[in-house]
């Protein structure tokens, strides 16, 4: 009897959190912009400036800015304008062709609104500085 | 029994075209550059440089090469290349946010095979010239 009721709080918390967790991808098209260069403790640190597109699968879309570093990895802080003139904050930490991410509030619609995501560099050309990022990410 | 037969043969024709066609979608991370304008006739035609890399449905990766002109309506020829070095060849038209495009063969597994596709700019940022473009096929 013990054990049914911890499988039913359990389940019961299970399904409120998978009720208030909103599941959304972004699709990203970038470009890259490299900066100078620093040498620092923890070895050279290139600056890079980040502006592109994106679409989102709740039927946003808009453009996105990001100011970051490149080093051992890639860390950035962005935002995205979306076509109401509403913005989201996120940064965006990276080793290798995946990295996460995380949504901070913003303004408009996205006031309040927090979100954990994960990314992955879908394709790049380097030669051209432009990249295909996919994003999946949970509201909290 | 003449009819069932006519009616047998529709459907075979139906399946074999099903079969046979395969649907598949790409994304496209593209960058704009604008090579200069001429005056015409018919208003003035600009001449654009696209660079961009793609991702697509059954798998493939790669990087694409066009050249367009953009007046009363955008009209592009372009190269692309997957992550095996096989190149297929494109064309298409686009009228404001969606247009259509063919795929006409080209080397390795794209020889021979050609494919219907409608496309759209699923986002734009035209500051700094990078779209984001969604495009659905059907090839033959």
């Amino acid at each position: 009897m013990k054990s049914i009721f911890i499988a039913t709080i359990l389940l019961s918390i299970l399904t409120i959190t998978s009720a208030f967790a909103e599941d959304f991808t972004l699709t990203q098209s970038i470009k890259w912009t490299m900066g100078s260069e620093i040498e620092t403790a923890s070895g050279k640190l290139k600056g890079v400036s980040v502006d592109g597109a994106y679409i989102d699968s709740r039927g946003h879309k808009g453009i996105l800015t990001c100011i970051g570093s490149v080093g051992e990895v890639f860390k950035a802080d962005c935002n995205l304008k979306d076509e109401d003139g509403d913005i989201v904050y996120l940064d965006a930490l990276r080793k290798g062709v995946d990295g996460v991410s995380k949504m901070s509030g913003g303004t408009g619609k996205y006031k309040n609104v927090t979100a954990n995501c994960v990314y992955q560099i879908a394709n790049s050309n380097k030669e051209a500085s432009l990249g295909l990022v996919t994003m999946q990410c949970s509201n909290n | 029994m003449k009819n069932i037969t006519i009616f047998l043969v529709i459907v075979l024709m139906f399946t074999t075209k099903l079969v046979l066609a395969e649907d598949f979608s790409i994304t496209f991370a593209n960058k704009y550059s604008m090579n200069g304008a001429v005056e015409t006739p018919l208003g003035v035609l600009k001449a654009f440089t696209i660079k961009g890399v793609f991702s697509d449905s059954r798998g493939h990766t790669g990087v694409i090469n066009c050249i367009a002109t953009s007046g009363k309506n955008l009209d592009f020829v372009c190269d692309s290349k997957d992550e095996d070095g096989d190149m297929f060849y494109s064309s298409g038209r686009r009228a404001g946010d969606s247009g259509e495009a063919i795929i006409t063969g080209g080397t390795g597994k794209y020889a021979n095979i050609t494919s219907q596709c409608e496309y759209q700019i699923a986002a734009l940022s035209k500051v700094v010239m990078v779209g984001l473009i969604t495009m659905q096929c059907s090839s033959k």
